[in-house]
């Protein structure tokens, strides 16, 4: 129960709050209005939902967009796929054979992480406002468990695999030089997702920089989902595998009788 | 033409997946074999996920075992009593296998143990197959034949729970043949093979069955067996790739009735020996991959 007293309190504060809340509704409003204005950054995908189905070898899509830029102004776009638990092993030489023997459990990782920019990172912006902008796996928040006792192996070594293990995947990537602009105003890249993407929502950001600051952003987004034959087998066997398990030796057993019955033995 | 596989979450090209098909089930037409254990590790090798490479073969095996069986049955060469006897080992066997899987997997060591399991027991079959054929090849060239006994008596005869199987003409514990198949079923579940390539000498040596009646008894017996895995993976960790399963049984269904009818140009022992070095070959090639420094110590995989 709310006292009387105490529920007074209770609405004045929510009211205070409220009043907080619209206030900077509308100074954000006024806010982004001007800056949409003074900076425009419009970004679009020539396609935003992807689609697994059984013909899907990897996806090519355009990124394209327009700025309020000059000459010399940069751009930096990164994508990054949905937030994947994922474990890295290493192997250890144990009586001639190769075993895995420690492990780190990382809760963390985007499964997909590319970086398109204009020019190299280094002569775009400073390594700390590409940290505080969080650009580069190498500022990415990894939470993790260790297998073993950290000090036995540096932290730093596991990252190093990581990302190495990612770029031989063809998940992360930077693509140095890859953007191109157009007189100061419009700009395209090429994104190629490879045939092992992860499905869920991957996040498109789109930064414009000048002289190592930025002064536009963009956010958009591609979903990729399987779809088609590939989705109805992919859901059947996750929710009724029991009933998948049953049709898949069904299946067999009917497929291996028609064999038989189509080539009779000699 | 690409096809992406929605289990595997692979995309590969098909002709390259009914080839593959094609050729394992020529190879198995020729030599009278399931083909699981080539088939198994080209699948790894191609890059599928080692857990989807071996319940969806499984699932294969079912289809090709059940095509194999009805032309014996036809013959009237499955000891279906012995067959029951072998199917209750194998289905605890394989249960046990999927249980042991799923744990192996769990602690990053699956593909270790599938890949040792491969080198021994292929390396051990391959060997006595290849020494049995040589000196089939040497007697029948030196023109020595002498009547073989119907089967050896041992140890294994003074087992309790005896059983008369007629159709194998024995008498014999039914323990004996129970508890070989629960430990090929192990192995069937773990290595993604219908385990005819252990099953088959071990009836004929250790069980001492007649030889007729050998193949279309072991094959009944790997259906329910392979079914069983099929079943249990989807279940337990929805690895049977449906899609997978059915292309690569195309082509193998075409190749198999192609290497039947190349089987004939050959004699037994000439058939034998060519699979002992196809299987030794197969041994010695995984068996490489465990002792080569790895390119990269570090692998990493995505859970979910």
């Amino acid at each position: 129960m709310i006292k009387p007293l105490e529920w007074l309190e209770y609405s004045i504060k929510n009211r205070l709050i409220l009043l907080l809340f619209s206030m900077l509704a509308t100074y954000s409003f006024n806010f982004s209005q001007s800056y949409a204005q003074s900076n425009a950054l419009v970004a679009d995908l020539s396609k935003s939902n992807i689609s697994i189905n059984t013909d899907f070898n990897g996806a090519s899509l355009l990124l394209f967009g327009s700025i309020a830029g000059q000459e010399g102004d940069d751009i930096i776009v990164i994508i990054s796929g949905p937030s994947s638990e994922v474990i890295t092993r290493k192997k250890s030489k144990i009586t001639g054979i190769w075993v895995n023997s420690k492990s780190i459990k990382w809760k963390n990782v985007p499964s997909f992480y590319q970086i398109f920019t204009t020019n190299p990172l280094s002569e775009i912006a400073s390594r700390d406002v590409l940290r505080d902008l969080a650009v580069g796996t190498e500022y990415l928040d990894l939470k993790y468990e260790m297998s073993e006792n950290i000090e036995t192996y540096p932290y730093s070594k596991w990252v190093g695999a990581l990302e190495r293990n990612m770029r031989s995947a063809s998940l992360w990537n930077t693509n140095e030089k890859t953007i191109q602009v157009i007189r100061g105003a419009l700009f395209r890249t090429q994104v190629a997702l490879p045939a092992n993407i992860t499905t869920g929502d991957y996040q498109v950001r789109i930064i414009h920089f000048r002289n190592g600051r930025v002064i536009a952003e963009d956010i958009t987004a591609i979903a990729v989902k399987k779809a088609g034959f590939s989705a109805i087998i992919y859901r059947l066997a996750h929710e009724y595998s029991i009933f998948y398990g049953i049709f898949a030796v069904a299946f067999a057993v009917f497929a291996g009788w028609l064999a038989a019955a189509i080539f009779p033995k000699p | 033409m690409y096809i992406y596989f929605p289990i595997a979450e692979i995309s590969i090209n098909l002709f390259i997946i009914i080839g593959l098909g094609g050729f394992i089930g020529f190879l198995s037409g020729l030599f009278g074999v399931g083909g699981g254990f080539l088939m198994t590790p080209l699948l790894i090798f191609l890059g599928i996920p080692a857990p989807v490479a071996v319940a969806t073969e499984a699932n294969q095996i079912v289809a090709s075992s059940v095509s194999g069986v009805i032309a014996h049955w036809r013959r009237n060469n499955v000891d279906f009593k012995m067959g029951t006897v072998l199917l209750l080992g194998g289905l605890v066997g394989s249960s046990l296998g999927v249980l042991l899987f799923a744990l192996l997997e769990k602690i990053g060591q699956l593909d270790l143990v599938i890949k040792l399991s491969y080198v021994f027991f292929l390396g051990i079959i391959g060997i006595l197959m290849l020494w049995e054929s040589i000196q089939t090849y040497v007697r029948y060239h030196k023109k020595e034949f002498y009547r073989r006994k119907l089967h050896d008596h041992n140890w294994l005869h003074g087992l309790p729970l005896k059983m008369r199987f007629r159709r194998s003409k024995l008498y014999i514990s039914a323990l004996v043949p129970f508890s070989l198949a629960a430990f090929v079923g192990v192995l069937s579940a773990i290595m993604g093979v219908g385990g005819g390539f252990i099953m088959v000498p071990a009836m004929i040596y250790l069980l001492g069955m007649p030889t007729s009646v050998v193949i279309g008894t072991s094959l009944f017996q790997i259906i329910f067996v392979t079914a069983n895995v099929t079943l249990l993976q989807s279940v337990q960790t929805q690895t049977v790739d449906f899609l997978l399963a059915g292309t690569l049984l195309f082509g193998a269904v075409i190749g198999a009735q192609i290497g039947t009818r190349f089987s004939g140009m050959l004699r037994g022992e000439q058939l034998r020996g060519l699979l002992a070095l196809v299987v030794i070959l197969v041994s010695i090639r995984i068996g490489f991959e465990l002792i080569a420094m790895p390119i990269d110590l570090f692998s990493t995989e995505i859970i979910k």
